[in-house]
């Protein structure tokens, strides 16, 4: 029916060139080619101008009128184009037949897709939540406007094993470089411990010690960081000392106040440290989980003095601590080396000559705040380097791979079931697109199916990760187009992987062959062997797994334990808010009534503890360049309650001077002796202020520092200041769970007794311990939920591998059941392949798990050998699953009946 | 509307077609239309039902007599089918016997 138009477009051309006022207009017609199907116009437009010449008696405007009422009345459904429909149509039934097909086999082959379907959930699950957890890691900071450009001040110093740095700066310093650079610089002081009160009208007080931490910020902080301002402003918030800005949450802690009224809390009070009254002027929404900065209050920096007994109205250039930071704002374009190389040589103003030439000022990114290696502090208290998050990323997209290996498996061992179904449709006429598309359309099916499913193992997962890592992962599929994003691709991409191979088998088999059900390892051994590729690259996958989590497990138990040097057994940690010398003899004598106690010693902190006092040692004999030394002030009692290991001269007492003090062996040797008894009574010079101690007592080396560090030269001091935790030991015959708590309730009463304006707070030493690992402890948790998933894909695999073999084999199997061959040795036949495969991954696996885990340990100063008991273990729990695993099918068909493998022809 | 049905209008222009021979195109019909039964319609309405009798297959169509007056275009000239003869006699036959069946009175009282 369609015939040329254009042959009729000539003939109006040429007509149009005799009397152009007798035409119909050109514009309905180029509206009637344009919405009317070609095939129409022809007719369409011969009676329309057939019909202007009927109305050429009329009136212009009349006959233009009904014209175009014509034209447009062709606006029907049978007139209009089919908008490129046309071809679709085409298509749709064959879609359909393809969707109803796929829908058919998943129903017909349940095992089969359930097997797919939960493999790929499992790796798809697994992959979305470590996506979740590095979008989580690599979105930190990102909410502040100037993240490009906000940096930190550090500082570098210059060391044979690589510069190292600290975060920390004096207090000075952002004053500094305002007035001697004029960037946009502000200070902030992090306590972790803040003690707030809140008086309310009748005169209780109710006290909270603020675990997220409080921070103190000099005002130019507000213009650099972006807050969520809930009532109160930028310029007014900090403009004085005295003023404090709370989160939404803490408004609600201390006031009672829902977030709708959190604007009423202005003006209201709170005590800080017991010392200094201040008053809310401004609320800010709670900083999101993405943020390094996790504080609850912001207080003004010069309130700081009530906290911090080293602030000296900060004006020190000489104090450092670390977490007094320095940022500044880089603005007008000028870049970070400019900043860099301005500041060189800058603390020679300030600081004495051989202080300052110790270090050089550097600039570290915002963005490094929570990725870097090289600085590891920042106020959340620890960093996740990019290297780990690749790791995991690298973790997270070999899940995705197993689980398409999976399928690719599991697929391609159905393929000899559908032969028929490929040599009929061949034969019918279609064609290999069709049937890559037909094949393709199911794989897209089963992966639309395993997503969801994966959605929800995700879910579990999440809640799981949740607990281990403490922050919400959001996995709502409809929160934002970008998860819709995430989960499309998915999709996409591993319908694709999975889907293609097995679709490209499938469509190039010979129909003849295929219709006959001839199809053997013949025309199948060519993917056979990349099928056994797969496994080994799974294989060698989960066993890379195994041992790493193996060894991560190993050196786990290293830390924990390892011997310290010390005992950390049956001992209770309780902060002191005071050093008051009056105070504490009473609390000791009082705590040491109780039957239950047997020591009690006050100290800066316990042998081993997250952070330290730390300062230069000064000898004549030391050879080694700046040396430093760790400072612990302790009682009489101290060595004993630890179990410290005296090994020359003898502990000092309570009354004996102040500079008499115990070293360890290392600190003796440092001065040049080696054997410690020589030492007893040498003097050195510790601190930029030269004090000096005399040595009384050497004991033997322990850990200081967490075993990822070197040991500390360590000096026990009969200092009185910097007292801050008293360490409980108590009976270890009385740790029954109600004496435990009656234990507890006392030591409590008795401190509240001598600190009632203190909240009190208790720690098990070793469980403090223990929390010096807690990212590898988590680490470790997490690996083995991924390592468990891993191997349960694996086993799946593994599954569909043996059950194609059995396929294949069927009347191999008949035959030699006929003649005599035992269930054993037909079992045998599967295994033999089996355990080579594994054995080649293993090959594959060792060498680089090895080196991969042999790189991570040497971040550890303290870590265990990798022995050959690791890889042991590992294939002979891979020999295991895989025998289990394929146990079954092979002894289903070890036991089938050969009558009926060999009537089927 | 069911493949075997014919709808009112379309038996109409059914009928005209017949009547109007090798001379039935879309515009004619229209014509006829006023003419013998006086109703005035669109000549889209007209292509419309041609189009669907044709899928219908009660008529079949050839192109041809194209004249200055069309641009040089050629009309689309329908021919009834012999499914449409069919189903034209079957619709007048299932009237001629339900008009046989009413009562005298009825028709009287209706033609009021």
């Amino acid at each position: 029916m369609g015939k040329d138009p254009g042959v009729s477009n000539r003939q109006h051309e040429a007509l149009g060139m005799q009397d152009q006022k007798l035409l119909p207009p050109k514009l309905p017609d180029r509206l009637i080619k344009w919405f009317v199907k070609e095939e129409l116009q022809e007719e369409i437009l011969g009676d329309l101008h057939e019909y202007h010449t009927e109305l050429l008696n009329l009136a212009p405007l009349k006959r233009r009128f009904f014209y175009w009422f014509h034209m447009f009345n062709f606006l029907r459904p049978f007139a209009i184009k089919n908008l490129g429909r046309a071809h679709r149509i085409n298509n749709y039934g064959m879609f359909k037949n393809y969707f109803v097909t796929s829908l058919r086999f998943i129903k017909r082959e349940k095992a089969f897709s359930l097997m797919n379907i939960f493999g790929l959930a499992l790796g798809i699950g697994c992959a979305l939540v470590i996506y979740k957890i590095v979008d989580h890691e690599t979105s930190f900071d990102k909410h502040h406007r100037n993240f490009q450009s906000i940096h930190r001040v550090v500082s570098e110093f210059e060391q044979d094993g690589g510069n190292i740095y600290f975060a920390g700066q004096p207090h000075a310093m952002a004053t500094g470089l305002r007035s001697d650079f004029g960037v946009t610089a502000a200070m902030s002081y992090y306590d972790k411990d803040g003690l707030i009160t809140i008086e309310d009208g009748s005169g209780t007080q109710k006290r909270f010690q603020e675990k997220a931490g409080i921070v103190f910020v000099e005002p130019q902080f507000l213009k650099l960081f972006d807050f969520d301002w809930v009532a109160g402003d930028v310029s007014s918030a900090l403009s004085d000392q005295g003023k404090v800005i709370l989160t939404t949450s803490s408004v609600e802690k201390y006031y009672g106040l829902k977030s709708d009224d959190a604007h009423t809390a202005i003006g209201r009070s709170l005590i800080l440290e017991n010392a200094k009254t201040l008053y809310v002027s401004a609320v800010v929404e709670d900083l999101p989980s993405t943020s390094d900065f996790p504080f609850t209050a912001i207080f003004h920096y010069q309130d700081q003095d009530v906290a911090n007994q080293y602030f000296y109205e900060g004006k020190s250039w000489q104090e450092y601590n670390s977490e007094t930071n320095c940022f500044v704002l880089l603005e007008n374009g000028v870049s970070s080396a400019e900043l860099e190389s301005q500041l060189e040589g800058y603390l020679m103003k300030y600081q004495p000559e051989d202080m300052a030439s110790m270090m050089e000022l550097k600039l570290q990114p915002l963005a490094e705040l929570h990725s870097s290696e090289t600085v590891t502090r920042n106020y959340r208290g620890a960093t996740v380097s990019d290297n780990k998050l690749i790791a995991l990323g690298i973790v997270g997209l070999f899940m995705i791979i197993t689980a398409c290996i999976n399928f690719i498996n599991l697929a391609t061992a159905q393929a000899v079931k559908r032969s028929k179904e490929v040599g009929v449709r061949k034969s019918l006429g279609g064609n290999k697109t069709q049937l890559i598309i037909q094949f393709l359309t199911e794989t897209f099916l089963i992966t639309l199916i395993a997503t969801l499913v994966g959605l929800l193992a995700a879910q579990l997962l999440a809640s799981q990760i949740e607990n281990i890592f403490g922050y919400e992962i959001n996995l709502r599929l409809f929160a934002g187009v970008e998860m819709l994003k995430i989960v499309a691709s998915i999709v996409l991409l591993v319908g694709l992987i999975s889907g293609l191979y097995p679709a490209f088998i499938l469509a190039r088999m010979n129909p003849i062959l295929a219709v006959k059900n001839s199809l053997n390892t013949r025309q199948t051994s060519g993917f056979l062997s990349l099928r056994r590729a797969l496994v080994v690259f799974q294989f060698a996958i989960s066993q890379i797994l195994i041992i790493g989590i193996l060894i991560l497990n190993l050196q786990m138990d290293y830390f924990l334990t390892k011997d310290l040097g010390f005992n950390d057994d049956s001992i209770i940690v309780v902060k002191l808010p005071e050093s008051d010398s009056l105070k504490l003899p009473i609390l000791k004598n009082n705590l040491l009534s109780h039957p239950q106690i047997d020591k009690v010693s006050f100290s800066t902190t316990g042998p081993l503890a997250s952070w330290k006092v730390n300062n230069p040692i000064y000898h004549p004999s030391i050879v080694e360049e700046n040396p430093s030394g760790n400072l612990k002030n302790v009682d009489e009692d101290y060595l004993d309650l630890y179990e410290l290991d005296l090994i020359a001269g003898e502990n000092y007492k309570a009354g004996d001077p102040q500079d008499w003090v115990v070293v360890n062996r290392m600190l003796t040797k440092l001065i040049g002796f080696d054997d410690p008894s020589k030492a007893l009574g040498e003097r050195f010079k510790y601190g930029r202020s030269g004090r000096e101690f005399t040595i009384m007592g050497v004991i033997e080396d322990f850990h200081a520092g967490s075993l990822k560090r070197e040991m500390d030269y360590v000096i026990l001091a009969n200092l009185k200041w910097n007292i801050y935790q008293a360490g409980i030991k108590f009976n270890s015959n009385h740790t029954g769970f109600s004496e435990i708590k009656n234990l507890l309730e006392n030591i409590e009463s008795d401190w509240t007794a001598t600190f009632p304006e203190h909240v009190f707070d208790f720690e098990f030493y070793d469980e403090q311990l223990a929390s010096l690992y807690v990212t590898e402890q988590r680490v470790s948790e997490v690996f083995k939920i991924i390592v468990a998933i891993a191997i349960i894909i694996g086993c799946l695999g593994l599954y569909g591998l043996v059950s194609f073999m059995s396929n294949q084999k069927t009347k191999e199997i008949g035959i030699r059941k006929v003649m005599g061959a035992s269930a054993i040795s037909i079992w045998n036949i599967f295994s033999k392949e089996m355990v080579l495969l594994l054995i080649i991954a293993f090959m594959v696996a060792a060498p680089v798990a090895y080196f991969a885990m042999n790189s991570w340990l040497e971040n550890y100063t303290y870590r265990i050998e990798i022995t050959p008991m690791v890889f042991i273990i590992s294939i002979l729990t891979s020999l295991a699953i895989a025998l289990l695993t394929i146990s079954y099918k092979s002894i289903q068909a070890s036991r089938a009946n050969p009558v009926l493998s060999l009537r089927d022809e | 509307m069911g493949k075997d049905h014919l709808g009112e209008f379309e038996e109409l222009i059914l009928l005209l077609i017949v009547l109007l021979k090798d001379e039935a195109y879309g515009l004619v019909i229209r014509h006829a239309l006023k003419e013998h039964a006086d109703r005035t319609v669109t000549i889209g309405a007209v292509h419309g039902t041609v189009n669907r009798l044709e899928k219908k297959g009660f008529i079949e169509s050839n192109l041809g007599g194209a004249s200055e007056l069309r641009g040089g275009r050629r009309k689309r000239l329908f021919t009834i089918t012999a499914s449409g003869k069919k189903i034209l006699e079957k619709t007048r036959d299932a009237r001629v016997s339900l008009w046989g069946k009413i009562p005298e009175l009825a028709i009287g009282n209706m033609k009021l």
